[in-house]
């Protein structure tokens, strides 16, 4: 019971952890930026830089 | 009434092959509380199979296996389980541990079955240790343990749910004559305990101990006068 | 309920066979992670493109010949902006150039609000530049002449998303850069205020222009959706690792019935343990390595995500060639990572108890015999 218990405490930590991270990351200035950006560059594009058309085509099977 | 009573009792091995053999035949026997008997054949005569049976780990092709009244050769998973945790007591020729456990943890298995506090759990287990005399080796593996300790280790195992009924097969197999001995003076205690002990063995060391109430003779899977 | 003695030996005899569980428990964590990595950082960038396409036009027109993009001149313009339905048409400069010292190409951007000759260039952009000691200015080589920028602005941390690769230029002066003339056009935004004639309209401009592409809005969105479906050559891939690593597991997970394991089964059931009893001990111990293991894989994953933003497999999502310092922001699906579970643990679990159960039905007075 002691090892059961030592994993549960362990596994809440770990997650409290990750979610103080999740909450307290601000991606409100993120989503204003790039729809800042986007307003007058209209079609954007994921920005890639694979080493050629052909391997940029196997990742997205476009 | 008899603590056990066993009527036209048959064991048939691979039914309707060409390979089929009754491992026993017709067997009818009764057997007294705080009796204990050896039963006595060679190879292959059938006492392994009827302790097999009496422990509830088989079951009969046909007939009865009346313990404490109640016929235990028609019993459902679940109560025939519970038989055997509660009222058999069985050491087995390979011992059959859990390797990898140590001493103490090997005795605890039947115990995981029941919601004891962990104090009563302790007591039992050094009660059965104390009278297998195994306690100095509780921690070790059985792994490291003699022949003897192993044995020790599984009567221990056997006797520490406090059952009636304890079942012997070949106990003395494995072990040499000084181990073979201290068994000897573990039914002794078995008997000064009044636990009804039914072993089987071909092992001469058991013709004309004292502690021996009865002996039953195999052959073929019938008995023999 | 299992009683508390029951549960602690349960877990000895986990312990007891540590190296096994640890084999299975290390594995499942692996494709838990290597899962749930693909899923953070594919949410989490369409969640910041699907932010970038919300000024989308409701039609982008690109024309091709022989199969590659093709200029598009005022006559285009003109005859799109008669269509009925059609608001607005805006033409815009887009290309690529080649940064030959470097073995790079830039995506050249117009943008009307910038003037002559202001540049805004991407992180990744300025980073390779900033290799050739282009800090201050850089010079585009075309085929007549030199251009010589300064380098204004660098566009903001958070939308290398969408500039890590760009070069944001007055419309004139990316023609210059590109080779284009004055009154060509890369592309044509097509403004229709009415999204139920977006479909005729699209429909139209194809008609006039066979060879042009007319993409509208909602397509658009449904690409950024379907970026990392699993017809991506890499998901593939990572799927079959991921595939194989499994049945790799679930071999491992049905040996640790079989062998010795059979016997201490055969045991267990000789000292009363019920057929219950046995599933019941095989489920606590592989509930606590398939839990753990579950657990600790997202866990992972979301610090190798959010926190380290995804070094290695971040490259394969978007290419190396450019350095690429993006920012993931935490997108949890709780729905798929429930999908993973069920997916994941379900079979785990599976695969250990139906042999376990095989095994504690049959006769054990033979297998203790043994």
């Amino acid at each position: 019971m002691r090892f059961l218990t030592g994993l549960g405490i362990a596994f809440f930590s770990l997650y409290l952890i990750l979610a103080v991270h999740a909450l307290s990351v601000s991606d409100k200035n993120k989503a204003k930026e790039i729809e800042a950006i986007s307003s007058h560059v209209k079609d954007t594009k994921l920005s890639v830089s694979f080493k050629s058309n052909e391997y940029q085509r196997f990742v997205y099977a476009k | 009434m008899s603590k056990i009573v066993i009527t036209n009792l048959n064991k048939l091995y691979n039914p309707n092959k060409p390979n089929a053999f009754y491992a026993l035949k017709n067997i009818n026997l009764s057997i007294e509380e705080a009796e204990v008997v050896i039963l006595k054949g060679v190879s292959g005569s059938g006492k392994s199979t009827l302790l097999s049976l009496i422990g509830g780990l088989a079951k009969p092709s046909s007939g009865e296996i009346l313990v404490n009244g109640q016929n235990i050769a028609k019993l459902p998973d679940i109560m025939s389980s519970g038989y055997r945790h509660k009222e058999i007591g069985f050491i087995f020729q390979s011992f059959n541990l859990l390797e990898g456990l140590s001493v103490y943890q090997n005795i605890l298995a039947p115990l995981s079955l029941t919601s004891l506090s962990k104090e009563a759990i302790n007591e039992k287990v050094s009660r059965a240790m104390s009278l297998a005399n195994i306690e100095h080796k509780q921690h070790q593996t059985v792994g490291s343990l003699s022949g003897g300790e192993r044995q020790r280790c599984a009567i221990a195992r056997a006797v520490v749910m406090e059952p009636e009924i304890i079942l012997a097969d070949e106990p003395t197999a494995n072990l040499d004559k000084e181990n073979s001995l201290m068994f000897i003076d573990i039914l002794k205690k078995f008997k000064a305990l009044h636990k009804t002990v039914i072993i089987a063995t071909h092992d001469t060391l058991f013709d004309d101990q004292n502690c021996i109430d009865r002996y039953v003779h195999m052959r073929d899977g019938e008995f023999v006068e | 309920m299992r009683s508390k003695n029951f549960v602690e030996y349960a877990i000895l005899l986990l312990f007891k066979d540590k190296n096994d569980h640890l084999f299975s428990f290390l594995i499942f964590s692996f494709i838990v992670f290597i899962l749930s990595s693909t899923l953070f950082i594919s949410d989490s960038l369409q969640e910041d493109l699907l932010n970038s396409i919300k000024s989308q036009p409701e039609i982008v027109v690109e024309n091709t010949r022989a199969g590659r993009a093709y200029a598009m001149h005022d006559g285009f313009i003109y005859d799109i902006s008669k269509i009925t339905g059609v608001s607005n048409v805006e033409g815009i400069v887009d290309g690529y150039h080649y940064f030959a010292q470097k073995r790079l190409w830039f995506h050249i951007i117009g943008d009307a609000t910038l003037a002559k000759d202001e540049m805004i260039i991407g992180q990744g952009v300025k980073n390779a530049m900033a290799e050739l000691y282009y800090n201050e200015e850089f010079h585009f080589f075309t085929e007549e002449r030199m251009i010589r920028l300064k380098i204004n602005k660098i566009a903001p941390k958070s939308t290398t998303i969408i500039s890590n690769d760009a070069v944001y230029l007055h419309p004139n002066t990316a023609r210059a850069v590109l080779g284009m003339e004055m009154d060509e056009y890369s592309k044509l935004y097509v403004s229709v205020p009415n999204p139920n004639e977006v479909g005729n309209v699209s429909l139209k401009i194809v008609e006039i222009y066979p060879s042009a592409k007319a993409t509208t809005k909602e397509d658009a969105i449904s690409a950024v959706r379907h970026l990392y479906y699993y017809k991506g050559g890499i998901f593939m891939i990572l799927y079959v690792i991921a595939l194989v690593s499994f049945f790799i597991l679930l071999k491992n997970q049905i040996s640790l019935v079989y062998g010795e394991k059979k016997k201490e089964i055969a045991i267990l059931r000789s000292l009363g343990f019920c057929i219950k009893d046995i599933i019941a001990l095989k489920f606590i111990q592989n509930t606590v390595v398939s839990v753990s293991a579950y657990l600790l894989g997202v866990a992972m994953a979301y610090i190798y995500v959010f926190m380290f933003n995804a070094p290695y497999l971040r490259n394969i999502f978007l290419g190396s060639e450019l350095e690429n310092s993006i920012s993931f922001t935490p997108v949890i699906d709780i729905n798929l990572l429930f999908l993973i579970f069920l997916f994941g643990v379900v079979p785990f679990l599976a695969f250990v108890i139906l042999p376990a159960w095989k095994i504690a039905i049959s006769d054990m007075s033979e297998a203790v015999k043994s």
